[in-house]
């Protein structure tokens, strides 16, 4: 039986052997739903490769995301530089082939589906939705009263705590790792955003397939109270691009992404949340959704 | 001493932030430039002198050729010490 993922919109259809009970329980949510989507990767798993041994070690890149005679090649690489493993794939995504190193992707994955629990799911993701107003971050995504708020920041910067003060409190946690967010068009041909989860959480755990329009960007910082500073499209710019999962290796994959952040910062109100790590920080965040907040 | 910017640096303007993203094996880091680092950046795409990047600055600006060289300097330091351009 073929299985499919649904994220964000984006579907996988995953052709070949995929042990589901091999996926971690935060996968559940988003595999064989019938959930709407407006993109569609046919994932082509052909496992273990000779070619892929027989890649050029490069130390110092793990990541690496770049267009090759028109199709798009990634790969992840281990400490020593050779390449784990594989995906190729067109340039809008609509197919991809996932192929693996014969010896070191299970010592190092343990299985496929393992590898789907880290990056390689997540590359997918990434490159099959820049192109459709698409990107994902390091933060948490929870909603309140029906909206959506991203809450983004570097490790140990309180992602999973207010995730959990959201979700505790009258609110709910979609995501508490890697928010999914996702351009559309309203009614009047204006830019609007949604807030998706995705199946990769951090240590809070939460991962909903769920989705609410977005209505605040918070980067967040520990402080001794709760205080809300706006910033401008350019300010939030620069903290932006630092937590959002952009292929900066090759332009073709990155300028839409850029477009998007900068549609994205014209529409969606952004501010330094400043947060003790109590529910109060709730309060303050429902009263500042409530203001008409104007990007200058 | 000449100047140039170093290949595989892409350039992008995006919600008012002038970007460099440089292209290359391990993109770890991208960078900003300011008014005055995107008119250097400008005129850096043939090869300038120290001195021909401060007279575009008093041409532009207006400012001393003293600010000017101040201004070129910093930004030939910052620059070659990030790999945005090379020294030829």
């Amino acid at each position: 039986m073929k299985h499919h993922l649904t994220i964000a919109g984006a579907r996988f259809a995953l052709n070949g052997a995929l042990d589901l009970h091999e996926l971690p329980s935060s996968f559940a949510p988003f595999l064989d739903t019938d959930a709407e989507f407006d993109v569609e990767c046919a994932v082509n798993l052909l496992g273990p490769s000779d070619e892929v041994s027989a890649l050029p070690l490069v130390v110092d890149d793990p990541w690496s995301f770049r267009v090759n005679e028109g199709l798009i090649d990634v790969r992840r690489r281990n400490q020593s530089g050779a390449t784990l493993w594989r995906i190729r794939g067109s340039l809008n995504m609509d197919e991809a082939e996932v192929s693996w190193h014969p010896t070191l992707f299970t010592k190092h994955y343990a299985s496929y589906e393992k590898a789907w629990e880290t990056g390689l799911g997540l590359s997918i993701l990434v490159l099959l939705t820049r192109a459709e107003g698409g990107l994902l971050f390091h933060g948490s995504a929870s909603t309140l009263d029906g909206m959506g708020v991203l809450c983004v920041g570097v490790s140990g910067q309180g992602k999973s705590t207010i995730a959990t003060l959201f979700d505790t409190g009258d609110g709910v946690a979609l995501t508490d790792e890697h928010p999914v967010v996702r351009k559309s068009t309203s009614c009047d041909g204006g830019a609007e955003f949604q807030i998706h989860g995705s199946p990769w959480p951090s240590s809070a755990g939460y991962a909903r397939a769920e989705v609410a329009p977005l209505k605040r960007i918070y980067f967040l910082e520990h402080g001794p109270k709760n205080v809300i500073q706006p910033l401008s499209p350019s300010e939030a710019f620069q903290r932006l691009i630092h937590v959002a999962l952009i292929p900066w290796q090759d332009p073709q994959l990155f300028d839409p992404c850029l477009s998007t952040v900068e549609a994205l910062l014209a529409n969606v109100p952004a501010a330094v949340l400043s947060f003790k790590p109590d529910e109060e920080v709730v309060d303050v965040i429902r009263q500042d959704l409530a203001a008409e907040r104007i990007i200058v | 001493m000449k100047y140039c910017r170093n290949k595989d640096i892409a350039a992008r303007t995006v919600a008012g932030e002038n970007l460099l993203v440089p292209i290359k094996e391990c993109t770890k880091k991208v960078f900003t430039l300011n008014g005055v680092g995107l008119h250097l950046w400008e005129c850096i795409e043939s090869e300038r002198t120290e001195e021909e990047l401060a007279d575009s600055l008093v041409d532009r600006y207006g400012v001393s050729v003293e600010v000017a060289l101040k201004d070129t300097r910093a930004f030939l330091s910052d620059m070659t010490r990030l790999n945005l351009i090379a020294e030829i």
